[in-house]
This record gives structure tokens, C-alpha cells and sequence, in this order.
């Protein structure tokens, strides 16, 4: 008896490590971790899924929240949620355009310094509570109170009252901002300005429940007690696993909702994001992995959506320490010593274009200046280049040696070579590339006392050039280059303060056309945004921001008059 | 045996002490805080937020008010995730590694205990030939390069299991076996090692002669001792596994500690990465722990004093 029942395990035994081996021999075999589906199979899965997708709509964001209060929420992925959880007085379009939100309408003063909002009738939170201006009036003295530490309190600097609040030197009640009566929100300004709407239209905007923080405190924004105004309600959130929201059936207009569920999906590695959205799992990715960039466009070209996004790419300067302190015409040359349009096809090659100007001209309203030696060819600016740098008193026997430090990613590394490349090619200078964790780079970066260059990026909070030439201005908190031009820093304020229009924009021009001239920082290429878009969602409009609300998406198999008529929902996973 | 384990438990203090200690000084060593980022804040914001944080005391007082915390259990609120207390996420995090980590690991033992007696009693032949070959590969071959390949093969192409998340026990094939894999070839090669040295002792001798049975003489005369050498691997075994699951949490979207660990250290949240440290730290102690107990189980010439 023992004997066979022996035998039996052995043959169990050899059938394992068989199927084992199996598993193995197809594991070892393959080291290439993307990996290629052949074509047409991938073509005949996804015609496949458009009729089997779950009632909800799948979105992949690529890090967690750091939190879903408005006011703490500073990162990409954390406003990609906030915008279907909550609602300013203005709010954005599917594409991204400015448009009534709480508000119904709104009229400023002649003098443009005050404003004044209408909410429409009947708003109500989530959870029944009705939603006046006294809402407002708190929430905005919340988010420039020192205490909360909000990242985006700046964006509402221009209000009477906000410096000396954020400086810890006033209550936040002294804010600018009343509530004559339960409809009405008048905001008074400290000067004019062109963009307070995009302002209101930002995520940190957005009004904040008070009887709930005042209750939880820092706990407010669990799912389930979390209270918001805007399409959709907070119902599940697993911190490393997904968020979900249900439709908010207190939203001002729930019928002009379609989708009734929505998941957001944390998904830090772009690689495994793009094999989820292949194996059906995702309806959206939050961005396309570069090593098969080129395969999807060919694979999905319906579902490959690029589009200009408003972000600009650059190398920096330490203004305040040599070598590039004081050395303009330097900066000049290495500036033209690259080949921008090498940099953005073949190192980068997925539609980003090449930066002749800190503005990315996909800003609405502004078409910006661009460097004078834009048009002229590649071998001209080598020649200029090398011109100014034998001016500043480089040469052959004395090259210009500096420190290039980029924050630790394959596209970067791959960037900061090909400068190097380029800068020892048309000028004989050394860069020397470190690479640095973020944070590290960061820390060292705003000391100040680390000579050399360092690369960055600047991603617009709104689509304004005022957002991007701000940046520069000597009182700038994201000022990290020690940037102090007296003259620059009028310009941009006079034109921040222009209600809009030509005037607004020529301002603009010319600012930056000062800024292009002093070379402080070198852009190198505009971004693009690249999604994974499932055939089944429709209302998808790319548009500069980035910012694809679900209220404006449907599903297509569930929209009652686009679903194919022989389509059943699938119950979902 | 009590005075002993007594003894070992007695001893994890210091070494705790001393794991809390070097982990406070590394994480706070490394440049850059929870709260800086490309653009910064105002002056007052940022003393606000050092001070609601004691990031401005002196780091012994910092470290000393941390331990006053740790010894009334509360490991402190997420310098990141400013909603949820560190135990809070622990808690959530932990079940999740564990279950992949503990079936991950039974998947290891038991298949590689299997594989490595099969090679050995048919040393020399092709099925042992075969197991090493395939062991060496396991080992050889990252998880971070198997994980995705298992995915693009039986979530992308073939259909059959899922790609991410676990909603269903099918959501835990291909991250419990992407983990296990390097054990398993670890524990395979171990065990044929073991037990063809076993194999070759007297007393496997002198019991071949008393005519009993191979199958006899496997399972209760060489198995036991074979093993020794596999349950002193457990205690490496786990680390190696709660490293893994690093990668492995993050490939599939799992909402385990490794992933908490790492994002933290990123973030540079102080409070998460010591709570996730201090978990470790008693978790790794005590398994080495229950696996000096097992060895005492398995081979009775060992004894505690």
C-alpha cells in the first residue's frame, strides 16, 4: 500500500518540477522585459474588449495622492483626482477651457481690483449641506494660512491681505475675500490681474468642507467621511491599490454625467501600466513607456493619443557662482552649441518639439519671442558659439569644466549625454554628469553653493504665459537659479496686472524676450502628454493641460446612444 | 528550553535598539526632506511645518521622542500621507505582503524540497540535470525581468490570469510564483546538496543493509537531516522575500509594506520608513527565532542550554 502511494508521490513529484521547468524555460528564455505582442493579436483582443469592459471607467495615474484635501495636494497625479472630486467657482472644459463652474457669472470692477462672483442657487455638498460663498470666503483663508501649509497658497498672492497672511504676520481673517450674502463672493485684489480666473479654476481653489476638518482634522479626506462638491464622491481608497468614485448624486448637474463609477489606479511603473492597459485591465494609461513608443503607434493608432502639454524641459545655471555668474555670453554659447532639433527627434523622438523660447507656444492667447538664432543653421550657431566662448577667455588649452547634475532617469541620462556630446563636439567643453536622487538634487539645488548646471522641468499650474515667466522673477519660489533682473521682474509685473488681450500678451513678449537675451536657464524641448485611450471611452479632447475630466468621458458600450445594440454589460472583475 | 528562549527573547532588545538607532541617523542623513520640493514654500510655512513635525529640535531629542512613542506602540502619523497614522498603514500593508510572502515561500519550500530529493535520488540522470539547469536559471535570472515576462505571456498575450491588484485568489498566481521563483531554485539546489551528502552517511548504509525500503529509507531516515541545512536558509529566505516583494508590489500594483518602504524612503518619509524598519526588524528577529526552535525540533543532537 505504502509502495503505490509512494510511487503516486514520485510521479507527482516529476510532474511538478516538469511543469516547473516549463515555466521556467519560458521565463529564462526572454530577458527583454517590454517584450512585443505580435500585432494582430493584440488588434483582435482589444476589438474584443470594447464589448466586454466592466461599467466602470479604468484610469492609471502614475503615483499615489499625497493626500485629497485641495489644499495639500501639490503633485501631477493628486489634481488629476481632485478635479472629478471637487469643483471651484470656475471651472475647465474638455478641453480645457475656461468655464462657469460654482459660479454662474461674474463681473470685476472698472479698476479690475474687485471682483465679484454669483453662485448659482441650490448648491449642496455630498452630503445634503448647503454650499454658500461663506464656504469660499473660508476655504481661500484656509489655503494661505501658514498653518496648512498648502503648496499652491501663491496662487492666491495677488488677493488684499495674502502676503502679510503667508508671511505669518496677519490672521488669516484679514483675507480679502467676503461673503455679502449666501450667493454672493466679492475678492478683492491687491493689483490688477489677467489670469485671476485660471486662478479660480486650479484644484487648490476648490472649497473645503469646514465642519468636517474642524471635526477630523488631518483625517478628513477618508473615503466614506470625505465631503465634496464636485461630479463625483469619494466611496474606496487603499493607499498603493486604487481610488474609487461614485457619482455624486448632489452635484449641480448629475444628469450631465455619464459614467457612474470611476478608478483611479496608482501605477508607478510605466511599463507595468502599459502591459495592464494590453492584458484589457486599464481603459487609461497616464503616460506610454519610450522603449515601445514607436510599436504602439503602429499597434493602437487610434488609441495612441499625443498632444502638445504645456511643460518646458531645461538646464539650468547657478547664477550666483562661476563659472556662469556674471558670464552671459558664455551661457549664450553653450546654448547655441546645441542642437535642439537632434535632441528632440533622435533622443527623444516621441513629438516632443524643440525649445526656442521659455513659453511653449501652445499657451493660449501668446505667441512667444524665440531666441534670435532660432532660423539660423546649425553650423552658423557653432561658429557663434565658439566665438563667444574664446571671448570669455576659453579655448582649447583652457576648457570650460562644470558639473551637469540631472535627477536619476533613463531619459535623462540619455538627455545630459548628448549634451555632454554636444558641448565637447562644438566647443571643447567638459560636463561632467552627475546623477542624483530627486530630493538630493533638489536640496542641493536651492543651498545655492553647488557650482555648474542642473536640469529641471516646469509644468504649467494653468494655461497662462504669465505661469512660465513668473518662474523667473526675482521673488519666485520657484526661482532656483538665483535670477535677479530688475528689469524683467517690472515687465512681468506690469504685464501680469493687464486685464488681457494684446496688450496683456506683448507685455509678455517682451519680458521674455529679455529673459531669452540674458540666457539664465536653457530650454530644450516642450513635453507632449502621451495616453493610452481605450476605444470604448469617448469625450476624450486633448488639449494642452492635460486635464480630462471623467464628467465630460463616456463609456461606449453604456451610452445609450452609441452602445452597439448586441452589447451586455460585463459584471466586472 | 524556556531559560533559552527567555535568553533570545531578552537579547532581540539591544538589537532592535541598535536596528531603530542606525535607521533614525541613515534616513535622516540623506539630503533633501518630506517637504521640499521644486518649489518652496514660504518661510512661515516652512517653520510651521518643522515645528508641527519637531523637524527644528535637535535630532537626539527627536530620536528620544520618537522612542517614547515606539514604547507606547504609536509609530506616528505618515510625514507623507498626512491623513493616515504609520501604524495605520502598516496594518493595511502587512496582510497583503503577507499572504503573498507566506504563500510565496510555502510555493518554495515545498516544490523545491521536492525538486532537489527528485535530482538527488536520480543523480546524474537527466531529471537532475534538468533541475539544475532550471535552478540555476531561477537564481540567475532577476525577478524584476521574470515578473514582467510572466505578465506579458499569461496576462497580455494568453489571457489566462490577471495582470495587477488582487481581487480574486487568480490575482495571486503570478505574484506568488514571480516571488518565489529564486527560493525555489535556491532551496532545490540546497536540498539535492543536502541529501546526496546524506545519502552517503553510515548510518543510510547500515539501514540499506537491514534491507528497508528506498522509499522508507528517504522519507524517515535521510529527510529529516536533509532538511537542516533548509530551515537554517528560512531566516535569509524571508528577507529575500520581503525584499523581493518590492519589486514584485510594485509590478503588480499590490498595496504591501516593500512598496511603502521604498516610496518612503523616497519621500523621505521619516516616521513611515522607521515604523516599516522597526516592523522588520521585530518580524526577521523572531522568525530566526522560531527557526533555531525548529532546528532544535529536527536534529535531537542539538541542545540548549
Amino acid at each position: 500500500m505504502e509502495q503505490v502511494r509512494l510511487e503516486k508521490a514520485m510521479n507527482a513529484l516529476r510532474a511538478m518540477v516538469a511543469a516547473a521547468a516549463l515555466l521556467l524555460a519560458a521565463c529564462g528564455g526572454s530577458g527583454d522585459t517590454a517584450g512585443e505582442a505580435p500585432g494582430e493579436a493584440a488588434r483582435q483582443a482589444a476589438a474584443q474588449a470594447v464589448d466586454e469592459g466592466p461599467d466602470f471607467l479604468r484610469r492609471a495615474i502614475s503615483a499615489e495622492p499625497e493626500s485629497l484635501d485641495p489644499h495639500l495636494a501639490r503633485s501631477v497625479p493628486a489634481t488629476k483626482v481632485l478635479g472629478d472630486l471637487f469643483e471651484g467657482l470656475v471651472t475647465l472644459g474638455p478641453d480645457a477651457s475656461l468655464q462657469a463652474g460654482a459660479a454662474t457669472g461674474w463681473e470685476s470692477g472698472d479698476d479690475g481690483l474687485t471682483w465679484t462672483f454669483h453662485l448659482r442657487e441650490g448648491l449642496t455638498w455630498s452630503n445634503g449641506d448647503p454650499l454658500t460663498a461663506e464656504d469660499f470666503v473660508w476655504s481661500f483663508r484656509r489655503l494661505v494660512d501658514p498653518a496648512t501649509g498648502a503648496f499652491y497658497a501663491s496662487n492666491l498672492a495677488p488677493v488684499v491681505g495674502a502676503g502679510a497672511i503667508m508671511a505669518g504676520e496677519a490672521a488669516p481673517e484679514t483675507l480679502g475675500v467676503e461673503a455679502p450674502d449666501a450667493r454672493t463672493l466679492v475678492i478683492r485684489l491687491a493689483h490688477p490681474l489677467g489670469d485671476l480666473l485660471h486662478r479660480l479654476a486650479h484644484p487648490s481653489a476648490a472649497p473645503v468642507h469646514r465642519p468636517s476638518v474642524e471635526q477630523w482634522g488631518d483625517d478628513y479626506p477618508a473615503p466614506k467621511r470625505l465631503v465634496s462638491n464636485g461630479p463625483y464622491r469619494l466611496v474606496e481608497r487603499i493607499i498603493g491599490s486604487h481610488i474609487g468614485l461614485a457619482k455624486n448624486g448632489l452635484y449641480r448637474d448629475p444628469l450631465s454625467v455619464p459614467i457612474e463609477r470611476v478608478r483611479y489606479y496608482p501605477l508607478e511603473d510605466a511599463t507595468a501600466e502599459y502591459n495592464r492597459y494590453r492584458a484589457g485591465e486599464l481603459d487609461v494609461t497616464a503616460r506610454v513607456p519610450a522603449p515601445v513608443f514607436a510599436d504602439v503607434g503602429i499597434e493602437r493608432p487610434g488609441e495612441l493619443r499625443v498632444a502638445p502639454y504645456l511643460g518646458v524641459y531645461y538646464v539650468g545655471f547657478n547664477l550666483n557662482q562661476p563659472p556662469f555668474a556674471d558670464a552671459p555670453g558664455l551661457r549664450k554659447a553653450l546654448s547655441l552649441a546645441i542642437d535642439r532639433e537632434r535632441l528632440a527627434e533622435a533622443v527623444m523622438g516621441r513629438g516632443e518639439r524643440p525649445a526656442w523660447s521659455w513659453v511653449p507656444p501652445a499657451v493660449q492667447d501668446y505667441t512667444p519671442p524665440r531666441f534670435a538664432y532660432a532660423q539660423t543653421g546649425a553650423e552658423a550657431r557653432a561658429e557663434e558659439a565658439r566665438g563667444l566662448y574664446r571671448e570669455a577667455g576659453y579655448g582649447p588649452d583652457r576648457p570650460l569644466a562644470f558639473q551637469l547634475r540631472y535627477n536619476t532617469s533613463d531619459e535623462n541620462r540619455r538627455i545630459a549625454a548628448a549634451l555632454q556630446s554636444m558641448w565637447r563636439e562644438v566647443l571643447g567643453a567638459e560636463a561632467e554628469l552627475v546623477a542624483q536622487e530627486f530630493r538630493v538634487m533638489i536640496a542641493e539645488t536651492r543651498r545655492g553653493d553647488v557650482p555648474g548646471m542642473f536640469r529641471g522641468s516646469w509644468i504649467a499650474d494653468y494655461d497662462d504665459a504669465g505661469n512660465f515667466l513668473s518662474v523667473m522673477t526675482s521673488g519666485s519660489s520657484a526661482n532656483q537659479f538665483g535670477y535677479a533682473n530688475p528689469a524683467y521682474d517690472s515687465l512681468v509685473a506690469a504685464a501680469v496686472r493687464e486685464p488681457g488681450g494684446e496688450e496683456r500678451a506683448s507685455l509678455f513678449a517682451n519680458a521674455e524676450k529679455v529673459l531669452l537675451a540674458d540666457h539664465p536657464v536653457l530650454p530644450l524641448f516642450f513635453y507632449v502628454s502621451k495616453h493610452l485611450v481605450h476605444p470604448r471611452v469617448r469625450g476624450w479632447v486633448d488639449n494642452p493641460l492635460d486635464y480630462h475630466y471623467s464628467r465630460y468621458l463616456r463609456l461606449r458600450e453604456f451610452d445609450p446612444e452609441t452602445a452597439p445594440a448586441a452589447a451586455k454589460p460585463d459584471p466586472g472583475d | 528550553m524556556l531559560r533559552y528562549a527567555l535568553t533570545r527573547l531578552a537579547s532581540a532588545i539591544p538589537t532592535l535598539l541598535l536596528v531603530v538607532a542606525l535607521a533614525f541617523m541613515l534616513v535622516r542623513a540623506a539630503p533633501g526632506g518630506p517637504f521640499d520640493t521644486e518649489r518652496r514654500l514660504s518661510p512661515a510655512m516652512e517653520q510651521r511645518l518643522a515645528e508641527a513635525y519637531h523637524l527644528n529640535e535637535p535630532l537626539p531629542q527627536q530620536f528620544l521622542r520618537y522612542l517614547g512613542g515606539l514604547l507606547q506602540g504609536d509609530l506616528g502619523p505618515s510625514y507623507r500621507y498626512r491623513q493616515s497614522d504609520v501604524s495605520e498603514l502598516i496594518a493595511d500593508g502587512f496582510p497583503v505582503s503577507l499572504k503573498i510572502g507566506g504563500l510565496a515561500m510555502l510555493l518554495a519550500v515545498a516544490l523545491g524540497i521536492a525538486a532537489g530529493t527528485l535530482a538527488a535520488l536520480r543523480q546524474n540522470r537527466l531529471v537532475d540535470h534538468l533541475v539544475m539547469a532550471l535552478s540555476m536559471t531561477g537564481i540567475s535570472v532577476p525577478n524584476f525581468v521574470v515578473a514582467p515576462v510572466l505578465v506579458l505571456i499569461f496576462a497580455v498575450v494568453l489571457r489566462w490570469l490577471p495582470a495587477g491588484d488582487l481581487a480574486s485568489p487568480a490575482h495571486y498566481v503570478l505574484p506568488v510564483i514571480a516571488l518565489a521563483l529564486p527560493q525555489l531554485a535556491y532551496i532545490a539546489r540546497l536540498t539535492r546538496a543536502s541529501m546526496i551528502d546524506v545519502l552517503k552517511s553510515p548510518y543510510i548504509r547500515t539501514a540499506r543493509a537491514q534491507g528497508l525500503s528506498e522509499r522508507s529509507i528517504v522519507l524517515q531516515h535521510a529527510l529529516k537531516p536533509t532538511l537542516l541545512p533548509v530551515v537554517s536558509y528560512l531566516g535569509p529566505a524571508t528577507a529575500a522575500i520581503l525584499t523581493g516583494s518590492v519589486v514584485i508590489e510594485q509590478i503588480f500594483n499590490l498595496p504591501g509594506l516593500g512598496r511603502f518602504f521604498v516610496q518612503g524612503a523616497l519621500n523621505r518619509d521619516y516616521t513611515l520608513v522607521m515604523g516599516v524598519v522597526v516592523f522588520y526588524g521585530v518580524l526577521i528577529v523572531l522568525f530566526n527565532f522560531v527557526v533555531d526552535l525548529l532546528y532544535g525540533l529536527l536534529d535531537p543532537r542539538v541542545r540548549y542550554r
